[in-house]
């Protein structure tokens, strides 16, 4: 029989984004930053988001035949600009990946529920809550402003600048609304906030955390003993 | 002390938003355990009313000038903060869309404990509770994202009662619900009144409150111009009703036939039509015809197809089997996208340009002036010429949205849920738009859960999914033929 495992803990999910974060200013070659890539990519194979998994290694994949078989052949004005912002964009990988990790992993009332936890300035936490509900609720709302610009047949480069009013019109609406119904529903109260989302940390989510350390120390020693 | 009778209470209030007079010298109590219905055309106030018992106003809304006081549960509203307020008053409004915080609906629901510090096993319990006393199982636990917009409404009102708030207070709740979730809003409507609680809610569909209403305060230009208890207002005529520019009293059922039977020789065929969204079937093989002058009415529950079949028909989503014929010829997705026009529910998201004329230059850029002009005379916004879009009066910028659809030379026009929010006097008003833009050739589907606004401006229906099932009092026919203008 195979168990299931369960949704990474938020708390796990941060210790992991930082590891991510502590190996990239620690990393002094390429190698270690693909170490560390493929380690997100497998856990973000064990924890089933293989959408991500498959889109991830292809443009690791991508970005590196490019540097290593395509610039070289390139122009001096491409090698300027494009190898720096791939170069970048790589080396953020790991970042990417842990981060991808712990929002699919961790739902916003998990977030919150650990920012409370955490004993964060309630302030802080209305802030960033609000903020994360914001855009979900936008995003319905650009398909519609976009639908109606595509049957007006407003052609593409005039697209951004004809939009940007609606857009600026739908999210100033959207944010009064969200803000009104936290309000009346008591998001200001200055008490003690309880959360009803119990967080439970799993051994499996310290097995993960363990390991995952262990394996980001050893990439870094590594590149500093060679 | 007043003791608890009056639960809220408002002394010579008068209200200003944007230094415009909203309310005159309101004087209204509202007893312990009763349900007040507020009721009136656009723009009377009704909206405002609500806000001062909310504490929105003077707390929230800007530029806000009260005069007056209103207390409620012996507290001031203008001296206590919102969340103080939040703890006796809980508040459902119109839009479903965005009165949740969290993607788990159970967690929602326990939202506002989690606010005042509810113990969690306190919590545990109230949530159980809710979904218990609102018998709404099929709600827990789920991704809120996933629900359709009459489960978030219903979800809205689930996290208010888990609250348990002594006072009630609902802005339209039901503008953007089928006829299916406005039974199951009245359901839990009657089980807070049953719990005693005190209702104060602004409608303009007044027949779901049928029977539960105690009281009905009718508000016209921001004074409260009649008080009626449940009987006197049950038993004003159809043309007393009409006069007040409210909406019908007893629920409809549809009343023009359903187009089942492909027509031969229809200008425009759609032929065994399916859809999918995200992989998943939406519209399943169908079909229907149309001709030159039909005002075509598309219903069904929420989350049904309604905007799939729409956003298909205009070219917006690729259809995943059939073909859509007009005049012999099949129109590709490109030809819908020019040939269909949409007037959105929110017209907001499409307005574009920086004065009314621009928005019919946007639309075509070969129209002369002269052309312009006749339009926007006999849509009414010749005067309006040179404002911006976005400063136009909601039934203009509908009426500008009109426009712009004629003027980019569509042959079809969809109208998403027109009359959402209006009262009986802005209904018929787009209904005579609708029917002259019918004679004028046009072809129109009107999506729409407003049977009173579809028997009136449509000639026939399909029905998308199962069909509802209402459970408002239902009304005579003799009512409604009476009270057709």
């Amino acid at each position: 029989m195979t168990r299931r495992i369960s949704a990474l803990d938020p708390r796990a999910g941060i210790w992991l984004l930082l590891l991510a974060n502590i190996g990239m200013f620690c990393e002094k070659y390429a190698w270690q930053n693909t170490a560390l890539s493929v380690m997100f990519l497998l856990l973000l194979l064990l924890y089933r988001q293989y959408s991500a998994v498959w889109k991830g290694a292809l443009l690791i994949v991508v970005f590196r035949l490019l540097l290593k078989f395509v610039f070289p052949l390139c122009p001096h004005i491409i090698n300027m600009v494009f190898p720096v912002l791939i170069n970048y964009t790589l080396r953020m990988m790991p970042c990417i990946l842990a981060g991808i990790l712990l929002v699919r992993n961790a739902s916003m009332q998990k977030m919150i529920a650990v920012m409370r936890a955490l004993h964060l300035p309630q302030g802080f936490i209305t802030a960033i809550s609000t903020t994360l509900r914001y855009f979900p609720a936008v995003k319905d709302e650009f398909g519609h402003i976009r639908a109606a610009a595509k049957l007006q047949n407003i052609p593409l480069s005039e697209r951004l600048e004809s939009t940007i009013v609606p857009i600026m019109m739908s999210a100033v609406n959207t944010s009064d609304e969200i803000a009104a119904a936290a309000v009346v529903r008591g998001i200001e109260n200055p008490c003690k906030k309880t959360s009803y989302i119990r967080l439970r940390i799993t051994a499996f989510d310290w097995l993960i955390m363990a390991l995952a350390t262990v394996y980001t120390a050893v990439t870094v020693w590594m590149g500093y003993r060679i | 002390m007043d003791g608890v009778s009056d639960m809220i209470k408002f002394q010579n209030v008068s209200v200003e938003i944007k230094c415009k007079k909203i309310l005159s010298n309101i004087n209204l109590t509202v007893n312990d355990g009763e349900f007040v219905l507020l009721c009136g055309e656009s723009g009377c106030g009704k909206t405002t009313l609500t806000r001062l018992v909310n504490g929105m106003i003077p707390h929230f809304v800007k530029d806000v000038k009260v005069d007056g006081t209103v207390t409620v549960n012996n507290i001031d509203i203008a001296e206590s903060p919102m969340y103080k307020i939040a703890e006796s008053v809980g508040s459902v409004f119109q839009n479903p869309k965005t009165q949740f915080f969290n993607t788990d609906s159970s967690a929602e629901i326990a939202f506002g404990l989690e606010n005042i510090g509810a113990d969690r096993d306190y919590m545990c319990k109230r949530v159980a509770q809710t979904i218990s006393d609102l018998e709404i199982e099929n709600l827990a636990d789920r991704n809120v994202f996933s629900m359709s917009g009459g489960e978030k409404q219903l979800l809205a009102f689930a996290s208010v009662y888990a609250m348990n708030p002594q006072i009630y207070v609902l802005d339209e709740p039901s503008a953007n619900l089928d006829h299916e979730a406005i039974g199951k809003l009245r359901k839990i409507l009657e089980t807070v009144k049953k719990g005693g609680h005190t209702v104060l809610i602004a409608e303009h569909r007044l027949s779901f409150l049928y029977g539960l209403a105690d009281r009905i305060v009718y508000l016209k230009d921001g004074c409260i111009e009649k008080y009626f208890t449940a009987a006197e207002f049950a038993a004003i005529s159809e043309s007393e009703r009409i006069a007040m520019g409210l909406r019908s009293i007893c629920s409809e059922e549809i009343d023009i036939p359903e187009r089942v039977i492909m027509q031969p020789d229809s200008s425009l065929a759609v032929h065994h039509l399916s859809v999918k969204r995200k992989k998943q079937p939406v519209i399943h093989d169908l079909s229907l015809s149309a001709n030159v002058g039909d005002i075509i009415g598309i219903v069904g529950k929420n989350g049904s197809g309604k905007s799939t079949l729409c956003s298909s028909l205009c070219g917006l989503l690729p259809t995943a089997d059939g073909e859509v014929i007009f005049r012999s010829r099949k129109l590709s997705r490109r030809a819908r996208n020019k040939q269909f026009g949409v007037v959105m529910q929110d017209v907001n998201h499409q307005l574009f340009s920086d004065s009314v004329k621009n928005e019919c230059l946007s639309a075509n850029p070969n129209a002369t002036d002269q052309e312009i002009e006749d339009l926007l005379n006999s849509f009414d916004l010749l005067d309006c010429i040179d404002r911006h879009p976005l400063t136009l009066s909601g039934g203009q910028r509908q009426r500008l949205a009109i426009c712009q659809a004629i003027m980019g030379k569509k042959k079809f026009l969809i109208f998403d849920e027109p009359t959402s929010g209006l009262d009986f006097r802005h209904m018929c008003r787009v209904t005579e738009w609708l029917k002259q833009l019918a004679q004028k050739g046009y072809i129109l589907f009107v999506v729409t859960h407003d049977y009173e606004f579809l028997n009136r401006a449509c000639n026939c229906y399909i029905q998308i999914g199962k069909p509802d099932e209402p459970t408002e009092r239902k009304s005579r026919s003799s009512e409604r033929s009476a009270s057709i203008s």
